[in-house]
């Protein structure tokens, strides 16, 4: 059974201020104005409540602006962008059904959230935790939930802040006070319904329909529905993939990391919050720093487990950034996330006690910054016949199989070779061109049985052509101690070496 | 003429990409090594004999012909270890084969028309253990080296699974025509599967034969060779990794070298000789 047509309007007024001071949290309780364009023709685009109540409004030039004691912000596209996504990550926690209505300064969407009732609990229930989580990430806004979407969308515009939910079959009585702004009506309609006296949605639903088509057109008939809360409307779900994305451009240059790592922490908290909503956990974090002169500076983090505690992902930055610190001032800063599965650690009454995850990756990101980002890892052989070749690999926590997966079989007996490293150097008598005798260690060693030369080389198209020579030998001292070793012989640097030990 | 060794296991550029030699230049360093015959066993046809034997008339060489033939029921050839960072491709076992008689010829190219009739796509045809039988007459078989059954037998199932192959491979071509073939390149895991086909010759009573396997007539030739092994799996030779040779030993020895190198089997050196005498005489190989 199709479930019963609802709406939720959800509005974000003053967005431009809104998206700057979600990144900003020291400014929110200071008077603030968001400036819009080309110097010196700037003039007031958005402004928060303080800035009201001191009297400024949308419009005013930056001269008329300086006037009052407020802060002034130059207009972010890319912080609106990340608010915008932001908010839409937050609905779409609730539904992927978003349809975006522009409005100015003023942000509005509408969702499709028929037949979410068995998830999220009744609408009112669901209007509230939608409430609760874009006050998470910084926004505050209003929510109405009707059966019709332009209701929704009419009753949160007429909404400073809160929810309302709307029985079906209501809509009328709810929309009845509502001014005629909330219509988006043009100039010359506005004029006209000015002109009749007609202020309130009331007035307009209870003009006779046949009347109004006649003086005003098909569009007056579409109005008098919209007043009704009767108006049909095709939705139009947005086609976007949601990113974990956060940007900021800071009001001055930043030189110092303890500086950045204020803005750091706000841009990762609000990260994870969106990452929360998702109920995904963040498994690495990219930092582009913007840097003076154009330049961008990169930097990725990937803990070994994916983690959305922000104290760690800070610490995890923070090391990170210490041990490579950009060469300029930072202008920007913008963070991005790539999403992980929470990693599961199942534990026992009887097992011991093991480290907590999230100390792995401190412990691993001190290390790297002492030693270097190349040596700490997991060694992984390479796919190359050169001796030694290996590479290290970022750590991984590789998940342990139960016992029953073992084999039990018995497996068959091998010799284990112990490789010297670094190799040790030998003299060595030869004939024909096969080992007689070496000193190792102080000590001299007659060979009884020698097996190869296992010859190997390769990479001849580059200047790191190698070729190595190995042999296999059973050697005995004069105390009758039996040696099973591998030399190596390296024929480009003519060295004999000992290789390593035979057990 | 130095008739101590004669090299019964090569390959020219005719097995595409599989080798770096035109058949010319393998007979031209056979004549410059004195060596009085060469077999030629390219990948799955006999397309360079006739350059191969019309070269080795000139140079006074014998030219013997065979074909490396793939096999689907010997499953595939060597692998390396599953530990190893690998990029191969799993392709079927090649069985070396010889032709020691105008049938064993006829018989050659009947049995590799009728599996190239059945393959889908170029290359990627095989023989199965029915066709071996049908065609088995006139031919000798050996056992290869990376390429061939036993090596594959020996690795994944240990010397039972190479008697298990031997005795199949006996039962199709008789015991008088199966040479368990031994090769030796300096490689340790080489080394390991010789010394296991020498403990089953003997269990079979079965004759060992030294060949070393080439791909090039001379060792700076595995250059050519390592540029078409990266070709041949579509790569670059900085990202080939184990695909390419580990070393440059696959090429057309001296008979004084292969005699040291095989100075603890003598027999398999004289296994040469005699498997050229009684069966690939020169008068029988004129095809």
């Amino acid at each position: 059974m199709k479930p019963r047509d609802l709406y939720a309007g959800i509005v974000v007024r003053e967005f431009p201020a809104q998206a700057m001071l979600r990144l900003r949290p020291e400014l929110r309780t200071e008077p603030c104005v968001v400036l819009d364009g080309t110097p010196p023709l700037e003039t007031v685009c958005s402004l928060n409540r303080r800035a009201y109540q001191l009297g400024l409004t949308a419009g005013m030039t930056r001269v008329e602006a300086e006037t009052f004691p407020a802060t002034l912000l130059g207009r972010s596209r890319s912080e609106e962008a990340g608010a915008r996504s932001a908010l839409l990550a937050c609905a779409a926690s609730f539904t992927p059904r978003i349809e975006e209505r522009g409005r100015g300064s003023t942000y509005l969407c509408v969702l499709d959230i028929a037949g979410t009732t068995q998830l999220f609990g009744p609408p009112a229930k669901l209007a509230a935790s939608l409430l609760e989580q874009l006050r998470a990430v910084g926004l505050t806004a209003s929510v109405a939930v009707a059966a019709n979407f332009h209701a929704a969308r009419c009753l949160a515009l007429a909404r400073n802040s809160g929810f309302c939910v709307i029985p079906s079959g209501q809509e009328r009585t709810a929309l009845a006070p509502l001014p005629l702004a909330v219509l988006d009506l043009t100039a010359q309609q506005a004029d006209t319904f000015a002109a009749w006296g007609i202020r309130a949605l009331d007035e307009l639903a209870a003009l006779p329909e046949a009347s109004l088509i006649a003086r005003m057109g098909q569009e007056a008939k579409r109005l008098r529905q919209l007043a009704l809360g009767t108006a049909s409307h095709l939705f139009v779900p947005l086609e976007e993939d949601l990113s974990l994305e956060e940007k900021i451009e800071l009001d001055t240059p930043v030189d110092l990391l303890d500086s950045l790592l204020f803005v750091l922490r706000v841009l990762l908290e609000q990260l994870i919050a969106r990452a929360a909503n998702q109920l995904v956990t963040l498994a690495s974090v990219t930092v582009v720093l913007k840097l003076e002169g154009g330049i961008e500076y990169t930097r990725t983090v990937r803990p070994a487990l994916a983690s959305n505690d922000p104290q760690l992902w800070l610490k995890l930055v923070r090391l990170d950034l210490a041990a490579h610190s950009p060469q300029a001032a930072i202008l920007a800063v913008a963070l991005s996330a790539e999403t992980g599965s929470r990693s599961k650690v199942q534990l026992g009454l009887f097992t011991p006690q093991a480290p907590e995850p999230d100390r792995l990756d401190i412990t691993l990101a001190r290390l790297r910054s002492l030693v270097g980002e190349d040596c700490v890892g997991t060694p992984v052989l390479k796919d190359a016949h050169r001796p030694d070749s290996f590479e290290v690999a970022p750590f991984r926590v590789i998940a342990v199989h139960s016992k029953s997966n073992v084999s039990t079989e018995p497996q068959p007996t091998r010799s284990a070779l112990r490789i010297l490293r670094p190799a040790e150097t030998l003299g060595i008598t030869l004939r024909n061109k096969t080992p007689e005798a070496f000193i190792f260690r102080a000590a001299r060693y007659r060979v009884e049985r020698a097996y190869g030369p296992w010859i190997a080389s390769g990479e001849w198209w580059n200047p790191t052509l190698w070729a190595a020579q190995q042999w296999d030998i059973i050697a005995r001292n004069a105390n009758g101690e039996t040696l099973y070793c591998c030399l190596s012989y390296e024929p480009l640097e003519k060295a004999w070496q000992m290789a390593g030990l035979y057990d | 003429m130095t008739d101590t060794y004669v090299e019964l296991h090569a390959s020219s550029a005719f097995s595409f990409l599989e080798g770096a030699s035109q058949p010319e230049d393998i007979i031209e360093r056979a004549a410059e090594l004195h060596m009085p015959a060469v077999a030629l066993l390219d990948r799955n046809g006999l397309y360079g004999a006739a350059r191969f034997h019309t070269s080795a008339m000139r140079a006074g060489v014998a030219a013997h012909i065979g074909a490396e033939i793939a096999v689907g029921d010997f499953g595939p050839h060597l692998e390396p270890a599953d530990w190893l960072p690998v990029q191969r491709t799993p392709e079927p076992a090649r069985l070396p084969l010889l032709c020691t008689s105008r049938i064993g010829y006829q018989n050659l190219c009947q049995l590799i028309t009728s599996f190239k009739l059945r393959e889908k796509k170029k290359g990627e045809g095989a023989a199965t253990f029915n066709e071996l039988e049908q065609y088995a007459e006139g031919l000798v078989c050996l056992t290869g080296g990376d390429e061939g059954p036993l090596a594959s037998a020996l690795v994944h199932g240990g010397e039972d699974a190479g008697r298990k192959l031997i005795d199949q491979l006996i039962g199709i071509y008789g015991h008088n025509n199966v040479y368990i073939e031994l090769q030796r390149h300096h490689e340790r895991e080489e080394e390991w599967r010789n010394q296991a086909a020498l403990r089953i010759a003997r269990s079979f009573n079965l004759p060992v034969l030294a060949t070393n396997g080439v791909r090039y007539a001379k060792a700076y030739d595995r250059e050519i060779f390592d540029v078409f092994t990266a070709i041949r799996h579509h790569t670059q030779l900085d990202r080939a990794g184990r695909l390419l040779a580990l070393n440059s030993q696959r090429f057309l020895r001296p008979a004084q070298e292969m005699e040291r190198l095989f100075a603890d089997i003598p027999d398999a050196i004289a296994s040469t000789r005699t498997l050229r005498a009684a069966y690939i005489s020169p008068q029988r190989s004129r095809l």
